[in-house]
């Protein structure tokens, strides 16, 4: 059957949405070793599930649309791994204990995280050809990552990373668009 | 297809395979007569039509998988030999398998277009290794023009003409893996 050119263009373009949908499936299925990782240092089930299927869905959506959303999602995975490790190493180093009582170190490690993580994707962005859908795709993605370690604390060690990565984001980005 | 266009293709599909939808339609726009004309070179019969409309279907498919250091045209015209062989192949097998009242009355007669079409296969595989030559080097081999058109001497021609089938047969072996 001789098909238009019209709808031979509607065809294979079809087939490359939906062959770019499964490489995009398959390529993202190492980014499920962050989520595993975590739960083996931090043991928390539900939180780990509920994180690792959002960062798992979000890395095939970034995958399959390409360009900017892929440099995003590169950026953010790198620089997430900052608050990540830094929250699990705080975690798993305990509180510290003065004369006026104890206290977690998982907040200051997550506040420090966010800001390294803001750096970095802003950074990222810049070397970008679309530094807006970069930047946003990255800041999504580290926050995610970084919430497998800054979930230690409940919402006020996420609410720390996030606010301390948009900070550094803002700032790394009006310094740098001033260069 | 000219240097440019090809450098071009090789471009889009580059772009295509980083998730730039934009690069589609060019890319539909070169490489859909170069398929056509060499799906009707290599099937001849009246399925040529649906024998390119596969093959432009399949680069699409994998077009995400496109190695931007490979040459674009190249690569476009060994999906089309690939997707050729394996509907080949499709064909052989559903003759084999329903066939078998219709071939009873001609086994001769059949063998003979199977002839033809596998040297018209050797042929376009010929073709894809040609296209992975310089164009220089295209020029020597097929023997187009004498060592006076090209402003050189009978000797040089000699040698330049050695060289280019030396590594025509060298791609033919990397291709193939035969001589």
């Amino acid at each position: 059957m001789a098909l238009s050119d019209t709808a031979l263009f509607d065809l294979a373009r079809g087939s490359y949405e939906r062959a770019r949908l499964q490489w995009a499936a398959l390529t993202a299925g190492p980014v499920l070793l962050i989520p595993l990782a975590s739960f083996v240092v931090s043991h928390r089930a539900y939180t780990t599930v509920g994180l690792g299927l959002a960062l798992g869905l979000v890395a095939v959506a970034l995958l399959w649309r390409g360009e900017g959303f892929t440099a995003g999602l590169a950026a953010g995975l790198k620089a997430g791994a900052v608050p990540l490790v830094l929250s699990h190493a705080a975690n798993l180093y305990g509180h510290i204990c003065t004369a006026e009582g104890c206290t977690s170190l998982c907040v200051p490690a997550c506040s420090l995280g966010g800001v390294v993580a803001g750096l970095w994707v802003a950074m990222a962005a810049r070397r970008s050809r679309t530094p807006w859908v970069t930047l946003s795709a990255g800041a999504l993605v580290s926050c995610l990552v970084g919430a497998f370690g800054c979930a230690c604390v409940g919402s006020s060690g996420l609410l720390s990373m996030v606010a301390a990565t948009a900070v550094s984001l803002v700032v790394s980005r009006v310094a740098l668009a001033r260069a | 297809m000219d240097t440019a266009q090809r450098r071009r293709l090789s471009l889009c599909l580059a772009r295509l395979a980083q998730g730039e939808r934009a690069a589609a339609t060019e890319v539909f726009e070169l490489a859909w007569p170069v398929v056509r004309a060499f799906c009707a070179r290599l099937s001849g019969a009246g399925d040529a039509d649906d024998l390119a409309q596969q093959a432009l279907v399949k680069v699409f498919e994998q077009a995400v998988q496109f190695d931007p250091a490979r040459d674009g045209l190249a690569w476009v015209l060994e999906v089309a030999a690939w997707e050729s062989r394996t509907a080949r192949k499709r064909r052989a097998r559903s003759r084999e398998a329903g066939g078998s009242a219709e071939s009873l009355g001609a086994p001769d007669a059949a063998a003979l277009p199977d002839q033809a079409l596998q040297q018209r296969e050797l042929a376009a595989a010929l073709d894809v290794v040609l296209a992975q030559l310089s164009p220089a080097e295209r020029e020597a081999v097929r023997g187009e023009v004498t060592a006076g058109e090209r402003g050189v001497s009978g000797a040089a021609w000699r040698k330049r003409r050695e060289r280019a089938l030396s590594r025509l047969k060298l791609l033919w072996r990397t291709n193939h893996g035969l001589e």
